[in-house]
């Protein structure tokens, strides 16, 4: 079986091929010369390397190493770094330095993970695309052309182009698992409440989840285990009894039913059809069985969807005033003024568009005709998975119905929207989520393909991803020479 | 979208938007209100929910604790005064 990215490090490290801080050096080499793809926001280059020397520290002392002790690796700027500048990819909070970390990086600094840099975003991860960063695009590594997808573009062009070994980024609608398959790689987005999230800056407080962006299955399956836990200080955090993701690894997948859903529709290019027939029937050969499902509550997914985030983000975004925190107007007439005015400016367009939208939704005369009926649709949704699922262990569909497109294509905000298609009805009933890549368009661009299961169901998720991951080597594509890459880092 | 509505909506959003901001995003609501709208034309009896999974974590006890460090919270405002958030009337 091959090896993932984050064994390979752990192997090098207890070895002493090389020690932590020629490793670090070489990442952040790299993401010097690899500026052009804009992945980072802030790079916490003195952090990272007394972090690595801290790891090094130890393997002088011959001390084992755990498994993420000394690799490096990137989060998304939406997760909350105590004393590193956490934007959001908004001039909102151009300046704000959390007093706080977030669960998932406490918990990753125990594991003694190395942080290169705080990833870029769509703007308050309100984007499908990595467009609408105030501090620019990103660029899809396998394509600079082309978009990397979105919200957690950054983060999956960062992991792409091994500027990370790994990743964490946040899923509301579609956010790691778009980008992973636009980019060629693993995304997860684990059941609501698998993870805390406490220091996500919120987006949708119902919907998001943070989640592991890797290069392959094993990386994926070891990071998720390590930042899944019942957070007392998330309401949201759920104790959930299962069994570690990685012990499943490799573990056949034959007597499981996997259903292909007739609502996700066609893939918007022949090669995505194809590439998901390909990828059924892999799944057929490895002993998985095939049956076909009828969802039709998830044909009004998408407005749905877009009704209760931009709602829920309409009220987490009123914190921004310009008072206690972010950007502040320079210029004003009174404190209503001011607050106007700060909003006004700190906000990009597609965030104005989702508060304008979510105010619409909540507004008295439109309240119930939107938001009570996308309320009723969401259950009609999470009762349809429920009952699929007891024909199926689970869904097989396509990530996106199509492939990372040029920079600047889509003009209108609701061509973006269409992306999501595929991804948000898993958001909607809190379900988890796995895109893994399942080959190419006729010029190259990655295809993914998502797996979805019921809740807490990840170990089952991985197990059959890994098992098509280890048949297809298409993870490996990516990265065939990827150790040899790595090595010749100039280390 | 009628000019007066969204002029109601930025008030109730609390965003102050310039003149032509505000004709470009008043054009681009109509498109993005009528993507929204096949929610409203989908019959459902069913109850609504508020979350996305139904299970539920124990609330901890509520227990009073001082904050560690007060001044950390004006650590990100612009200007503060006396341990207070400062704003001034006008500028």
């Amino acid at each position: 079986m091959r090896q993932g990215r984050i064994k390979t490090i752990h192997q090098w490290l207890q070895e002493g091929k090389l020690s932590c801080e020629e490793l670090t050096e070489a990442f952040l080499r790299r993401m010097e010369q690899q500026k052009q793809l804009n992945a980072y926001i802030t790079q916490t280059g003195e952090l990272a390397l007394s972090q690595a020397r801290a790891v090094d520290g130890k393997r002088k002392e011959k001390r084992p190493l755990g498994l993420l002790e000394g690799v490096p690796m990137t989060l998304k700027d939406n997760i909350s770094t105590r004393g590193v500048r956490t934007t959001c990819a908004s001039k909102m909070l151009e300046n704000y330095i959390p007093i706080y970390d977030a669960a998932v990086w406490e918990r990753l600094q125990k594991e003694q993970a190395v942080l290169l840099g705080k990833s870029n975003l769509d703007e308050f991860a309100m984007g499908s695309s990595g467009e609408t960063s105030y501090y620019g695009a990103t660029r899809n590594p396998v394509r600079l052309s082309c978009v990397p997808g979105g919200s957690s573009s950054g983060t999956a062009a960062a992991v792409a182009a091994n500027l990370a070994v790994y990743g964490l980024g946040s899923d509301t609608g579609g956010s790691i698992r778009q980008p992973a398959s636009f980019c060629g790689i693993i995304g997860v987005k684990p059941t609501y409440g698998a993870v805390s999230r406490r220091g996500l800056i919120a987006h949708a407080s119902g919907l998001d989840q943070i989640g592991p962006i890797c290069a392959t299955v094993e990386d994926a399956a070891i990071v998720l285990d390590a930042i899944s836990f019942c957070d007392p200080q998330d309401s949201t955090s759920v104790q959930a009894v299962r069994e570690p993701c990685v012990e499943r690894l490799g573990k056949e997948i034959s007597g499981l039913r996997f259903g292909v859903v007739q609502e996700y529709g066609r893939g918007t290019i022949p090669e995505v059809d194809q590439a998901m027939e390909e990828g059924a029937k892999i799944l057929e050969s490895l002993g998985a069985q095939r049956i076909t499902i009828k969802i039709p509550a998830l044909q009004c997914a998408l407005p749905v969807y877009y009704i209760l985030s931009c709602a829920q983000a309409a009220s987490n975004l009123g914190r921004y005033d310009g008072v206690r925190f972010g950007h502040r107007a320079s210029h004003y007439d009174s404190i209503p003024d001011l607050i106007g005015k700060s909003r006004g400016e700190g906000f990009g367009k597609e965030v104005k568009h989702r508060i304008l939208l979510g105010t619409y939704v909540l507004s008295q005369e439109y309240y119930d005709a939107y938001y009570r009926k996308a309320q009723q649709l969401q259950k009609e949704i999470q009762k349809s998975f429920a009952q699929a699922f007891v024909q199926c262990d689970f869904l097989l569909s396509p990530t996106t119905s199509g492939t990372a497109y040029g920079i600047g294509e889509k003009e209108k905000c609701v061509d973006h929207y269409q992306t999501d298609i595929c991804t948000v009805p898993a958001n909607l009933a809190g379900l988890p989520a796995v895109s893994i890549p399942c080959g190419r368009d006729h010029t190259g661009l990655p295809i993914g393909m998502q797996l979805t299961g019921p809740k807490f169901s990840e170990p089952m998720l991985l197990q059959a991803a890994y098992c098509f991951e280890q048949y297809t080597d298409a993870c490996y594509q990516t990265g065939k020479d990827w150790k040899e890459s790595l090595w010749n880092m100039n280390l | 979208m009628k000019q007066e509505e969204m002029e109601r909506l930025c008030q109730l959003a609390k965003l102050s938007l310039e003149p032509e901001e505000k004709q470009e995003l008043t054009q681009e609501m109509d498109e993005i209100i009528a993507f929204a709208h096949a929610v409203c034309e989908t019959a459902s009896s069913m109850e609504e929910t508020d979350i996305s999974i139904e299970m539920t974590a124990p609330l901890r006890e509520d227990q009073m604790k001082q904050f560690h460090d007060p001044q950390a919270l004006l650590y990100n405002t612009e200007q503060s005064k006396d341990g207070f958030f400062f704003l001034q009337g006008r500028r």
